[in-house]
């Protein structure tokens, strides 16, 4: 008897393993792309740092003549992130501080100048390649899942959408989903106030996904019920985006993704109307602006 | 015969339950076809395991629902399942109620709940006011009710539901708060009664166990006394941990089909009979006719 069940019970325990075997190979394979790009983006991170040393080789060849340009700057932009505004700022700044050099060391500025961007055109190049990554200590960027669907209008959103906003938060609702509900009026308020800074907010309605018009319009009836005039998007059921939200522990749950598409930090799970909830957001927000600020 | 199995049916219902085991480590909820049914214990179907849904929850989101008239569909599952089982399924089926029996096995002084009847009437106080009136009442500005029993008082939620999924999610673990303070207190609170009662959230609390109970007397699933044998010793009134004297009343609201008065039986009076026709006591059996 006690042969019977154990063999039983092994069996039950063998059982999940293979039902949930389909539904986990997904997650898996994700994991192996995301390890697979930064091999090869390791030789460009080498690329761009070598570029990077040649720009400040240049700066350091006239470094009496620059140091007396820097000591005028009040703020030093970062030159990591995008070196193209870097020969622009300092050409801007050595227009304004013309009278402290000699025509002589105007021209040695000036060419130092154009080689800097030579080498900054160079690391554009470089850049076209994969995932604007070039911080070597961040090689865990996680990309938002490319999408497209419509907005609650019909209009098209895709996930191009992501390069015209500073930062964009990426929030996931139902109908039927109190918590969800009761949030809606401050991610309008959150809209608005990320529209002046060039960001925006979007919402998805889980229920909406497939297009289902009698969910649409549900949808559409509690975002005006609540004033939430924010985009409301709606994708295809078996889409990627729509597949990790099957895997959503909660509801309602929000994404800040950055201007290049991807996520930071990590999503927060619960209502903005909670501050706490709020103070997490905001400064993932404020990470997002901030890094995007400098590039 | 039936009863000295309890032990693996109810290990066997709680795994059945919570078939997937996968999720506790993504710390994910299955949300599959699966889902579209019930269970029949209370299993919260935030428990990351989870194969079904909970018949309470279930009944709390659709009566919170802002669409809501009835509750067809879960009412039918549910007096499908109290018709078919009744109270078999608390004392079988249930994973919590299985939990706290497990807690009951450790070796400390124990308490009866006899002369603590009257509490038993506070859980249909609570299948009334938490799961089926708040929720249709109390609801925000667009006609929507919380799931008040599952968000203020369940401690299965925390202990399926908040637990595993806190362990193995940083944004869930983030996201706790006061309200989940409450709920640990809530669930800390009930295993201790647990350790010194027998089954107290069964008996006081719980909401399923409140509508099986009104089922267990026309349920398909009952207890038979034989008259012809049954001695009145009282052996089986003594065993009884959920109370209930079954030579008086065999098909009693608070008996959960444990078998324990069937083992505790000198003369195998008591006996489990399965379908119609099948009476509480039956007069009419001749004397020599054996029992199964």
């Amino acid at each position: 008897m006690k042969k019977l069940m154990g063999a039983f019970l092994a069996m039950t325990l063998l059982f999940p393993l293979a039902a949930c075997g389909a539904k986990g190979a997904a997650p898996s394979n994700e994991a192996s792309e995301d390890t697979a790009a930064p091999s090869a983006d390791g030789e460009r991170d080498e690329e761009i740092r070598e570029k990077i040393a040649e720009i400040n080789a240049v700066l350091e060849g006239n470094a009496e003549l620059w140091n007396q340009l820097i000591e005028k700057m009040d703020t030093q932009p970062n030159l990591i992130y995008d070196g193209k505004v870097y020969s622009q700022y300092l050409s801007e700044t050595l227009d304004a501080n013309r009278d402290l050099f000699s025509d002589k060391e105007l021209q040695v500025l000036m060419e130092d100048i154009e080689r800097i961007k030579m080498l900054e055109d160079e690391l554009a190049a470089l850049d076209e390649g994969g995932t604007r990554n070039t911080d070597a200590r961040d090689a865990s960027q996680k990309a938002f899942p490319a999408f497209e669907g419509r907005d609650l209008d019909g209009k098209k959103v895709d996930s191009s959408l992501f390069a015209g906003n500073a930062v964009t938060v990426v929030n996931f609702w139902f109908s039927s989903c109190e918590a969800c509900v009761a949030e809606l009026g401050k991610l309008d308020e959150l809209n608005r106030a990320l529209q002046e800074k060039g960001g925006a907010v979007i919402g998805f309605n889980t229920d909406t996904f497939g297009g289902d018009e009698k969910a649409i319009a549900e949808a559409k009836g509690i975002l005006e019920k609540k004033s939430a005039r924010y985009q409301n998007v709606w994708i295809e059921k078996g889409s990627d985006l729509a597949d990790l939200t099957n895997g959503f522990a909660g509801y309602p749950i929000t994404f800040v993704v950055d201007r290049n598409g991807n996520i930071v930090g990590d999503p927060v799970l619960g209502g903005i109307d909670n501050p706490a909830v709020m103070e997490l957001l905001q400064a993932q927000i404020d990470t997002a602006l901030q890094q995007d600020k400098q590039s | 015969m039936l009863a000295r199995f309890r032990g693996f049916a109810q290990a066997g219902a709680t795994l059945m339950s919570n078939i997937h085991l996968p999720n506790f480590f993504r710390g994910e909820i299955y949300r599959g076809a699966g889902k579209a049914v019930c269970v029949p214990g209370l299993n919260c179907y935030s428990c990351p395991g989870a194969a079904a849904s909970c018949p309470i929850g279930a009944l709390q989101a659709t009566i919170g629902s802002s669409h809501f008239r009835f509750a067809y569909y879960i009412t039918g599952i549910l007096i499908l399942f109290g018709v078919l089982l009744g109270r078999f399924i608390c004392g079988f089926l249930c994973p919590f109620g299985w939990f706290q029996e497990l807690a009951h096995k450790l070796p400390t002084k124990k308490l009866s709940t006899r002369r603590l009847k009257p509490l038993r009437y506070a859980k249909y106080a609570v299948l009334l006011a938490l799961v089926l009136l708040l929720p249709a009442l109390l609801t925000n500005d667009l006609g929507m009710g919380s799931p008040y029993f599952c968000k203020y008082l369940c401690p299965q939620g925390v202990l399926e539901g908040a637990l595993p999924l806190a362990l193995a999610n940083s944004g869930i673990r983030a996201a706790l708060g006061s309200l989940f303070s409450l709920k640990l207190a809530v669930l800390l609170a009930v295993i201790i009664a647990s350790v010194v009662f027998f089954r107290p959230f069964c008996k006081w609390i719980c909401p399923l166990g409140a509508l099986y109970a009104l089922f267990n007397k026309v349920s398909l699933l009952r207890l038979q006394v034989d008259p012809l044998r049954c001695v009145s010793c009282g052996r089986c009134a003594k065993v009884c941990k959920m109370d209930v004297d079954v030579t008086t009343a065999p098909n009693h609201s608070e008996c959960i089909r444990c078998g324990m008065c069937i083992g505790a039986c000198p003369n195998e009076a008591i006996r489990f009979r399965y379908g119609f026709g099948a009476k509480g006591v039956d007069a009419t059996r001749q004397c020599d006719e054996t029992s199964i």
